[in-house]
C-alpha cells in the first residue's frame, strides 16, 4: 500500500528585501515537495541556500509569499503542536526542570496526571534521561540538553518533527557519537522527520532521502532516495557511494551558488 | 559537606562584617565626641527604648508605605514592561515618552502632589509608586526584549496561546531582572519616603527623625535612623529570599 503524505509544500516563495526595500532576494523561489509517513528527510545544500528558511516555514514561523503548506491535507497557519521544533541551540526553557520541559506540550492540552506520568516515564525510558527529571537545563551536558529538546518536540506525538542543525555546534570528535545518539533516538520515537544540514556525512548516515538545495532560488537540485539498511557502516562500499554522489549534487549546488551571486 | 562549609563561612563573614561596622561607627563616635553620633551601645538602647513607645507606630506607617508603593509599582510596571518589550512596534511610540520622563528627577513632583492629593498617606504613596515604577518598567521591558526569540517560537509550536506566553515565558524569563530591579527600587524608595515624611507629616520614621532633631534629641534620631536602616536591610532580605524560592533554576550551579 502506498504511504501517504504527511507533509505537502506546494509552490513555496520566499523573498527577502533589503533595508531600502530596492534590492531583493528571492530565497525560494518555487518549492515542491511531499514527504510521506514516518520519512527521514535531511535537507542539504550550502550556507544560503533557504535550507533553514524552508524548515522556519513549514514550522509556521515565517511565512511565505506565495504557495501552501498542508499537514495531512490540512493547510497549516503559524505554528502548533502538530509539527514539532527543535532549535541548534535547542532552547529549554532555563526555569523549568527537564521534566517541566518535556511535558509541556501535555500542560497545554491540559493532559491528565496519569497520562503525563505514563508519557514521562516512556520518553526518559526512550532517552536514557531517567533519573535527570528533576535537574534544570543548565545542569545538564551538551548532549542531554539536546535529548531533553527532542523528547520536548515529540513529547505530544506531532506529525512531524523538524530538526534546524541539531548537531552543527556539537566539535568533530563528538559529532559521530552524537549522530549515533540522535539517529537512534529519532528510530525509537519512529515520526516523520525533516532534519537540516550541512553535513552530507550525517545525512547519508540518518536519511531515507537527501534533498539538494542550490543558492539559485533555492532550488531542489537532487531527490536522492538512500536505500541502505540500518544502522548503517561508515565504511561499507554503498554508504562510501552514496556520499560520493551527494557531494558531487553538493558541489554542484555550490558552484550554481558561485555563478549565481557572482 | 562541602555545603556545610560554605553555610559557615558565608555566617562567618556576615558576622565579621558587622562586628567591622560596628567598630568603625564606634571609632568615629570616639573621634568627633558629638552629641550627634553618639556610641553604637547607647543609640542601641535608646533604639530598644524608642521601639517600645511611639517608634513602633512610625516604623509601621512607614513600613505600609514603602509595601504599598513597591507593590502598586509592580502590578503596574511590569505587566506593561513585559507587553512593550513583547511588542517593539508599540514600544516604538511609548518610548519616547519614557526616555524624555525618565531622568526628571521625579521627587520634584512632592509639592504639587501635595497641594493636589493632600498631606497623608496617598501623596507620599503616589510619589513612591512613580519613581519605582519607572525603573521596574524599563527593567523589565528591556529584559522581555531581550528574551532569546527562540523561547517565545518554542512555546508556540508547542501549542501555546498569548496568555501561555506571558505566563510560562516572558514573566518567568524577566524575573531575575524585575528582583534585581526592585532591589534598587528599595533603596530609592526608602530615601525618597524619609524626604516626603520630612514634609507636611506627623508620621513616619522620616518625621520621627526630623522631630528628635529639632527637639535635638540625639538619641531618639539615632533610634530612628537605626529602624530605617533595619527596615531597609529586612525588606532586602525578604526579596533575596523571594528570588532563591522565585528563580531556583538561576542558583544551582551547573
Amino acid at each position: 500500500m502506498e504511504k501517504r503524505d504527511i507533509l505537502r509544500i506546494e509552490q513555496i516563495r520566499k523573498v527577502y528585501a533589503d533595508k531600502s526595500q530596492i534590492n531583493e532576494h528571492v530565497v525560494l523561489g518555487d518549492i515542491n515537495l511531499r514527504v510521506k509517513e514516518k520519512e527521514m528527510v535531511c535537507l542539504v545544500g550550502p550556507s544560503g541556500c533557504g535550507k533553514t528558511t524552508l524548515l522556519t516555514i513549514v514550522a509556521g514561523f515565517l511565512q511565505a509569499e506565495r504557495g501552501n503548506i498542508y499537514i495531512n491535507d490540512m493547510p497549516i497557519h503559524g505554528p502548533g503542536p502538530d509539527r514539532g521544533f527543535v532549535f541548534q541551540g535547542y532552547a529549554l526553557f532555563p526555569w523549568m526542570t527537564v521534566e517541566e520541559n518535556i511535558l509541556y506540550a501535555l500542560k497545554l492540552r491540559h493532559a491528565g496526571k496519569e497520562e503525563k506520568q505514563n508519557r514521562l516515564a516512556q520518553l526518559l525510558k526512550m532517552s536514557h534521561l531517567s533519573g535527570n527529571e528533576k535537574k534544570y537545563p543548565k545542569e545538564l551536558s551538551g548532549g542531554m540538553k539536546q535529548r531533553v529538546a527532542v523528547m520536548r518536540a515529540i513529547a505530544a506525538a506531532p506529525e512531524l518533527l523538524l530538526l534546524d542543525e541539531p548537531l552543527a555546534a556539537i566539535d568533530f570528535q563528538m559529532r559521530q557519537l552524537m549522530q549515533e545518539e540522535l539517529y537512534t533516538l529519532l528510530m525509537s520515537a519512529n515520526t516523520t522527520t525533516i532534519m537540516v544540514t550541512h553535513d552530507v556525512d550525517e545525512a547519508v548516515y540518518m536519511a531515507d532521502r537527501v534533498i539538494v538545495m542550490s543558492p539559485r532560488e533555492g532550488e531542489i537540485i537532487a531527490d536522492y532516495h538512500l536505500d541502505m539498511a540500518r544502522p548503517r557502516n561508515r565504511h561499507s562500499p554503498k554508504y562510501l557511494h552514496h556520499k560520493e554522489q551527494l557531494t558531487l549534487y553538493l558541489s554542484e549546488s555550490f558552484n550554481i551558488g558561485m555563478e549565481h551571486t557572482g | 559537606m562541602q555545603q556545610g562549609h560554605k553555610t559557615t563561612g558565608k555566617t562567618f563573614a556576615f558576622l565579621s562584617s558587622v562586628v567591622i561596622l560596628l567598630l568603625i561607627w564606634w571609632l568615629v563616635s570616639l573621634i568627633l565626641k558629638n552629641p550627634a553620633v553618639p556610641p553604637p551601645l547607647d543609640a542601641l538602647k535608646s533604639f530598644v527604648s524608642a521601639i517600645q513607645r511611639e517608634l513602633f507606630t512610625h516604623l509601621g506607617v512607614s513600613l505600609y508605605r514603602v509595601l504599598v508603593s513597591l507593590f502598586l509599582a509592580t502590578i503596574m510596571g511590569v505587566p506593561l514592561g513585559i507587553f512593550l518589550g513583547k511588542n517593539p512596534e508599540i514600544d516604538e511610540k511609548i518610548a519616547p515618552m519614557i526616555y524624555l520622563t525618565y531622568p526628571i528627577p521625579k521627587v520634584v513632583f512632592m509639592p504639587i502632589f501635595l497641594i493636589v492629593l493632600g498631606i497623608g498617606d496617598t501623596s507620599k504613596i503616589v510619589l513612591i509608586t512613580l519613581i519605582t515604577f519607572y525603573q521596574i518598567l524599563v527593567t523589565t521591558r528591556d529584559a522581555a526584549k531581550n528574551l532569546e526569540k527562540e523561547y517565545v517560537l518554542s512555546v508556540r509550536s508547542l501549542g501555546a496561546g498569548s496568555w501561555e506566553l506571558y505566563r510560562h515565558v516572558y514573566l518567568p524569563g524577566c524575573l531575575p531582572a524585575i528582583l534585581t530591579s526592585l532591589r534598587l527600587g528599595l533603596g530609592t524608595a526608602m530615601a525618597v519616603l524619609f524626604l516626603a515624611e520630612t514634609y507636611a507629616t506627623q508620621t513616619g520614621i522620616g518625621f520621627f527623625i526630623m522631630d528628635s532633631l529639632s527637639r535635638m534629641n540625639y538619641e531618639g534620631m539615632f533610634a530612628g535612623i537605626i529602624a530605617m536602616g533595619l527596615m531597609g536591610f529586612i525588606l532586602y532580605l525578604m526579596l533575596d529570599g523571594a528570588e532563591k524560592v522565585l528563580c531556583a533554576w538561576k542558583q544551582r550551579a551547573s
